[in-house]
């Protein structure tokens, strides 16, 4: 089953400088998480949270494509979790009105048999739902 | 299949809800339906592939049964990941705001 979210933000900043604050790995440890980035296409690297917001928890991810200043993929799964499947990170930015614009997709699959598992009842409301989606 | 895809129709919709009290037959569920039984058999099958519900054969009928666990787990994976993208790209604004 796929999973899959898209984000879209306008910055007021050029995508040069856009683009910097997605592959510099001090700026990525100012505004997402610590890591060992570098844009190496193929390229194995880690991403932690220096702070414990999150725990402890420690992101193994690859870099999949890479098209400055347009398009970047990386691979992002959970240290331990791998058998659940990685997630996939896509970063899209082009130039917009008076700055740029970025949009982040994150898409995964789960394996079906966690899936398949029937558990009696109906947890969630699908009007819930909806609204997370819609979000 | 997209789970996504599978919750955007409201027959499909109503489907997940009338499974969501039992499992059921086609033929039982038909009532609630305007549409062809051909239609809500290919509302059920795009229902299967998505993982969204279950189907087991038992003797001339099939039933059809709601898998709460795959909606569940979307419904995690999605709150988890938005509250995480969006706090992370309102820091990048930030962060942008700042750097000269």
């Amino acid at each position: 089953m796929r999973f899959e979210i898209d984000f879209e933000r306008h910055y007021a900043h050029p995508p040069e400088k856009v683009w910097r604050a997605l592959t510099d790995k001090e700026a990525l440890g100012q505004w997402l998480m610590e890591t060992d980035f570098e844009p190496v296409l193929g390229r194995a690297f880690k991403m932690w949270c220096a702070d414990g917001e999150e725990g402890t928890d420690t992101y193994l991810c690859e870099l999949r494509a890479y098209d400055p200043p347009r398009r970047m993929v990386w691979s992002w799964v959970l240290d331990g979790r791998q058998a659940q499947g990685e997630t996939v990170v896509e970063y899209r930015l082009e130039p917009a009105e008076g700055g740029s614009r970025l949009a982040v997709t994150h898409s995964g699959d789960r394996d079906r048999e966690t899936i398949e598992r029937f558990k009696g009842g109906w947890p969630l409301k699908l009007a819930d739902l909806e609204a997370t989606l819609a979000d | 299949m997209d789970v996504y895809h599978a919750i955007a129709d409201p027959n499909r919709r109503k489907l997940l809800e009338l499974l969501a009290g039992g499992e059921r037959s086609v033929q039982a569920m038909m009532p609630h339906f305007d549409v062809t039984i051909g239609a809500v058999s290919q509302h059920l099958q795009i229902l299967l592939e998505s993982g969204l519900v279950a189907r087991e054969k038992r003797g001339r009928f099939r039933f059809y049964r709601a898998s709460p666990e795959a909606l569940k787990e979307v419904h995690d994976w999605t709150r988890q990941y938005s509250r995480f993208w969006e706090s992370r790209l309102d820091r990048l604004g930030d962060y942008l705001d700042g750097t000269p």
